[in-house]
């Protein structure tokens, strides 16, 4: 069926539209550009776990002052109901080198994330919200995986 | 309390679009640089398309979009050299890693084994973050001024 080569296109569109209307509508603000993004939600709720049990003082955006972002909850919960309907669900393990270097590679990319001030679909939605800053740290982050290409072609190579 | 649930409800609709579409932002640029393939670079323009309508229609609509467009926000140099680096390690570790925090939490999901490592050492770092990065953020950024 030809729509399934426009699936992830639709997908995109869904984030798109939700996010903004996120925004609009459900006072998933501010900041701005905030109605999606998968490190800014899980560092939220990550901060207001520790301010409320562990009697830190992080700063928090004023949505999520009384409770905390559920979109990571949320996504999971969605990609099991999911993968369970169309039976792609089931416990797959990994050599222990690739364990070990997801963990680090997990933690790097929290932090370059929260330094940047976003996930890459909110730099899209900066960009959406026509922020140049946005589109600079969209650029950066192409940069970024360009050269990753380059490392992955030359290793190959080699 | 109606933030929480658009970010629950919004999470749980990318979460199942996301494992049926393979959605991967960071897939989409790593697959066009190495393959050509431009099925997952549809997603990210598709989100981009998306919330550029949004935006207007909703703004048209009365719903909040303050201060849009956004224009020249560009933060001062120090800051901003910060952040395009931070932009700049995303990217590569993301490509390494196997791809963005969206498709890694879809994975664990899945129940594939190194993602949920991801996901433990993504936390700890957000963690980290808070304790102790943003600090000697805070600590460049002050210094700058």
């Amino acid at each position: 069926m030809r729509i399934k080569l426009w699936f992830a296109g639709i997908t995109g569109l869904v984030i798109g539209v939700s996010a903004a209307a996120a925004q609009a509508f459900f006072k998933v603000q501010p900041p701005v550009a905030y109605g999606y993004c998968m490190v800014c939600h899980p560092g939220t709720m990550v901060a207001w776990l520790m301010n409320n049990y562990l009697g830190t003082n992080f700063p928090i955006s004023r949505a999520f002052v009384l409770f905390p972002s559920l979109l990571a909850v949320g996504v999971i919960i969605g990609a099991v109901v999911a993968a369970n309907k169309n039976k792609e669900i089931g416990w797959r393990t990994s050599p222990a080198r690739k364990k070990y270097m997801a963990v680090l590679f997990g933690f790097l990319i929290a932090n370059f994330a929260l330094i940047a001030a976003g996930c890459p679909l909110r730099f899209g939605l900066l960009v959406s919200y026509g922020s140049v800053s946005g589109v600079i740290l969209l650029v950066s982050l192409i940069v970024g995986i360009g050269l990753a290409s380059v490392y992955l072609r030359l290793r190959k190579e080699s | 309390m109606i933030a929480i649930l658009a970010t629950l409800v919004i999470g749980i609709l990318v979460g199942y679009l996301g494992q049926r579409s393979r959605f991967c932002s960071i897939g989409g640029f790593r697959d066009y640089f190495l393959a050509r393939d431009t099925y997952l670079l549809k997603g990210y323009l598709g989100v981009i398309i998306g919330a550029s309508v949004g935006f207007v229609a909703f703004k048209f609509a009365g719903g909040e979009v303050p201060n849009y467009p956004l224009g020249m926000d560009l933060p001062p140099i120090t800051p901003l050299l910060v952040m395009i680096a931070g932009a700049v390690g995303l990217g590569f570790c993301s490509v390494l890693a196997g791809g963005c925090p969206t498709r890694q939490h879809v994975m664990a999901a899945e129940g594939k084994e190194s993602a949920v490592f991801y996901l433990v050492g993504f936390y700890v770092g957000i963690v980290y973050f808070l304790l102790v990065t943003s600090q000697y953020l805070n600590d460049i950024i002050s210094v700058s001024v």
